[in-house]
């Protein structure tokens, strides 16, 4: 995480025009078409329903599941990796790019690899790795992280995208129409599908009954990635499973539609096993990395419905303070509200500036986000249990105390009537009091309340009515 | 063997499972998940017609194909395309749909050969069939195995399918939970390949084809 | 004869007296005898939303001894953010505080805890005749809890236009203001913008903002005021009161 606050980089990026323009555009277009998608089924909101028992009995039945996937996957021919951590996934991927001498290698959009830092460990390791996602292939070239899940450059307009591909990708003619940058990308990146060794994708599901992975994307490099490398290892949080295809298709159904209000993406691939004898092209390997990384221990506790996450956007696209902020000022690799919730369960150990802890309180709590979520997670009431886990853990520094001494004073009737009267009879010392402590932060934008002469208590006790 | 394939530890991943929950019951708060269970209802949608015969499904299959940004033709209109999608060279796959249109197009003259890769990258025009095409959505369905390979809808700028009326169906439930045994890559293709991901424009034609043309046989 | 136990609520008591005042108006109105509980404080919010769940239980447990206390047969919360937590988040509040008594008597008192404007939807008598002129529109904001906790829409909507009080489309009227409570000095850049948006979204037409929420109307006021914004911020009460000619604090 990056060293400063979540207030100083909210504070940097409210104060950037070009972001906020550019991010009320995006979130807006999703939202709408959001609505419009799922409009088009019959009771969506029982679909979600339903789709959040169905996840929870997945979760509760989760080591039996994961068990009966790896056994699929192992006999469908593909190889597994258990990787508990983040070192272990990597390390396993780093030894099969050595082991099969990868000098080239594509990947397909994957927040899992984004979040195990991966492309560092293969670039430190010697190998060529090119992000084929429009939107990743864009961060990547500017050296930055993506600010949302599904549109990662939604932060950048198309005059800050053909800069950085003046600069980084070698495009000679400025062009700036979206059709151009588009076919810019197709045409740099063709090769480097054609030429890789090695494909990395991420996986939208893993279907236990058939030992199946399914990719939903719409570019089609998550199909060139999957298909024409030798060798493809697919990187799926453990906790995205289902385990029949009824329940996939209930999940299908609501993923698009609640991401980008798009029926189905352009392609819905489902992967079992490497090519098989008879087929023309496909990967020799298939491995899964099945991935922990802090995951498993949320089963059971209060935060477990967090797992139920299809990593959607639909939060991020309703959310009022994403829409300020943006997903950098997040610090991490999942912005908005379900990245509020999932930073600071697995970023625990990143500690440095105001730590993932904090994100719990980027949130006014105002519901937005469980209205718009296909699996109905309470993420408010998840962000309300994280506020307090830091405050049990060591709130901020004075935090605790103040609270104490403000319950103490107001679970008394007698000592809350007369900190009112004291509150309103202070009000001339208004001005002053406005330049101190927190109350400096409330004036720096707005205006003090002017408080009246007495307070209500105090007036209905005289007699007043 | 397959334990040759399996790595890490599978028992000490799963004891993780569940090793942060504390001894305390838990409190619910305001909006408690409902009762956990496997079943996942139909899903319905608005655009299906209630009448499932064939031919209401064709038209709502068209209807969403071309919403979807495919194209649908004849295959008298076949010819046409050439020009329009400026076609000189194509690949085709093994379905036996599949070679009838490749043979309509090379007497309009488009160099049709067999699928290979080097072939496919270079070709304006990939062509195949489906095993099956979604109503609800404007999806065709192609299978890796009975394509006999993957890259023929995907490498070329233009993806020609041949779409079987009678495997027109209505949802993608009606595919999905069939229990069809499934290829080593199956793919539900709605439209050409897209992108929202500058200023969420939609652009068409980034990775995959740019053009999906579609003539129900 | 209905009997309302009035909860004040901590930023009603201090920074907008009159207003309760037009609340015990219109609930008299609307066929109610008002009483005001003593002993009564704050719901706890505060410091729940930050996290102190023993903080804001002994805090709370004072307000519920007062409310459940009285036998009155509705209690009535001028605030949807306040309701919401008695209502909805009281039980889990004192469970987790280890108390569970006053879990038990809070999910008994729940049922008799009523927002402002769901009383008024309720009651047999109208608190406004019906056949007024018409004043000039106002937008009304949507506050979150109110919104999206107790699913109240339809109810501050109809209580205006029973007292003839247009109220204008506003695309905008359901998005947060940005106080969020302990957010607006956490994060306060982005709480005056997310009031900037809000602001800046306002229909022309309307020639006021109401709302149902002291909290959210207070940091709206309050950013319109810096901004130099020529727009009365009110809370419904003050409409409604006005609009049957019993505030006589206009």
């Amino acid at each position: 995480m990056p060293p400063d606050t979540l207030r100083d980089r909210t504070a940097v990026a409210v104060a950037d025009p070009v972001l906020k323009s550019n991010l009320r555009n995006a979130v807006d277009r999703f939202s709408t078409a959001r609505e419009r998608g799922l409009g088009e089924l019959v009771d969506p909101d029982g679909l979600r329903h339903a789709a959040r028992a169905m996840r929870g009995h997945i979760i509760g039945d989760w080591a039996p599941t994961l068990e009966r996937l790896a056994d699929k996957l192992l006999a469908n021919g593909a190889h597994v990796c258990w990787a508990t951590d983040a070192d272990e996934a990597n390390a396993y991927i780093r030894d099969v790019a050595r082991r099969i001498g990868a000098t080239s290698v594509v990947k397909s959009k994957s927040m899992a690899t984004e979040e195990i830092g991966l492309n560092d460990v293969l670039a430190a390791d010697g190998r060529k790795v090119t992000e084929t996602d429009l939107g990743e292939w864009i961060i990547q070239l500017a050296g930055e992280h993506p600010s949302h899940i599904i549109v990662p450059a939604v932060h950048r307009n198309r005059h800050q995208i053909a800069d950085t591909f003046q600069a980084e990708a070698g495009m000679v003619e400025r062009r700036t129409e979206p059709e151009e940058l588009t076919a810019f990308a197709r045409t740099a990146l063709r090769e480097r599908f054609l030429e890789a060794d090695l494909g990395i994708s991420g996986a939208n599901l893993g279907v236990a009954d058939t030992g199946s992975i399914v990719l939903v994307t719409n570019e089609g490099n998550g199909r060139l990635v999957t298909s024409l490398p030798k060798v493809h290892i697919a990187v799926l949080g453990a906790e995205r499973i289902v385990q029949t295809w009824d329940q996939a298709d209930l999940l299908l159904a609501l993923l698009a539609r609640s991401a980008t209000g798009q029926r189905l993406t352009t392609y819905t691939s489902v992967v079992t096993g490497p090519r098989r004898a008879g087929e023309a092209d496909g990967p020799d390997e298939l491995h899964v990395v099945i991935l922990d990384n802090g995951r498993t221990g949320l089963a059971g506790t209060e935060f477990a419905e967090m797992l139920n996450c299809i990593r959607c956007g639909a939060c991020l696209n309703v959310c009022p303070v994403y829409r300020q902020a943006g997903g950098h000022a997040y610090g991490w690799v999942y912005p908005g509200p379900m990245g509020a919730v999932l930073t600071p369960l697995l970023a625990a150990k990143e500690a440095e500036g105001g730590g993932p802890a904090e994100l719990a309180g980027a949130s006014t709590l105002c519901g937005a986000c469980m209205e718009a979520c296909p699996v109905e997670i309470p993420l408010q009431d998840l962000l309300l249990a994280l506020r307090r886990k830091k405050a049990t853990e060591g709130g901020a520094r004075g935090e605790h105390a103040i609270w104490r001494a403000w319950s103490e004073a107001w679970s008394r009737p007698a000592l809350y009537r007369a900190g009112n009267k004291a509150a309103v009879r202070m009000r001339r010392l208004a001005p002053v009091a406005a330049k101190l402590g927190l109350a400096k932060r409330w004036t720096a934008g707005r205006e003090l309340p002017a408080l009246g002469e007495r307070t209500f208590t105090e007036r209905w006790a005289s007699g007043e009515r | 063997m397959s334990a040759e394939r399996e790595h890490g530890s599978r028992q000490r991943f799963l004891a993780g499972i569940g090793a942060g929950a504390s001894t305390l019951p838990l409190v619910p708060g305001p909006h408690p998940p409902p009762p956990p269970t496997p079943s996942a209802p139909p899903v319905r949608y608005k655009n299906v017609p209630a009448d499932r015969g064939a031919a209401a499904l064709t038209e709502a299959f068209v209807i969403s194909a071309i919403e979807a940004g495919a194209s649908v033709v004849t295959l008298d209109e076949l010819p046409a395309l050439v020009g329009m999608h400026s076609l000189v060279t194509g690949v085709v796959s093994a379905e036996t749909e599949a070679v009838t249109l490749a043979s309509i197009l090379r007497e309009a003259g488009v160099a049709v050969g067999h699928y290979e890769r080097a072939a496919a990258a270079a070709a304006d025009v990939g062509i195949t069939s489906c095993v099956a095409a979604i109503a609800a959505t404007g999806s065709v369905v192609v299978d890796s195995w009975v394509a006999g390979s993957r890259a023929v809808s995907l490498l070329p700028r233009v993806h020609l399918c041949a779409v079987p009326a009678a495997a027109i169906v209505a949802t993608p439930g009606d595919f999905l939970r069939s229990g069809r045994p499934l290829p080593s890559n199956l793919v539900l293709i709605s439209g050409p390949s897209r992108t929202g991901d500058i200023e969420q424009i939609l652009t068409t034609g980034v990775h995959g084809p740019t053009a999906v043309v579609l003539v129900i046989v | 004869m209905t009997t309302a136990a009035l909860f004040v609520t901590c930023v009603l008591d201090v920074a907008a007296p009159d207003v309760g005042f037009d609340v015990v108006s219109v609930l008299e109105a609307s066929g109610h005898e008002v009483c005001v509980p003593t002993g009564q404080t704050c719901c706890g919010q505060p410091a729940w939303n930050s996290g102190y769940v023993n903080e804001a239980a002994k805090v709370a447990k004072t307000s519920l001894d007062a409310m459940a206390g009285s036998d009155a047969d509705v209690v009535v919360v001028p605030a949807g953010s306040c309701t919401t937590m008695m209502r909805l988040y009281w039980p889990q509040l004192f469970a987790l505080a280890g108390d569970e008594p006053s879990a038990a008597r809070a999910r008994e008192l729940a049922p008799r805890i009523r927002e402002l404007t769901e009383v008024l939807a309720d009651a047999t008598t109208a608190a406004t005749p019906p056949t007024q002129a018409q004043t000039s529109p106002v937008a009304y904001h949507h506050s979150c809890h109110m919104l999206r906790e107790l699913h109240l829409h339809d109810a501050p909507l109809a209580a205006l236009e029973a007292a003839g009080c247009p109220v204008v489309e506003w695309p905008d009227a359901e998005r947060c203001c940005g106080f969020g409570g302990a957010f607006s000095v956490k994060l306060p850049e982005t709480s005056v913008a997310m009031a900037d948006e809000k602001l800046a979204s306002l229909p022309t037409e309307a020639t006021a903002l109401v709302g149902a929420d002291l909290s959210c109307l207070m940091h709206l006021r309050a950013r319109a005021e810096r901004q130099g914004l020529e727009m009365p911020v009110r809370h419904i009460a003050e409409v409604l009161a006005e609009r049957q000619g019993g505030s006589a604090r206009s």
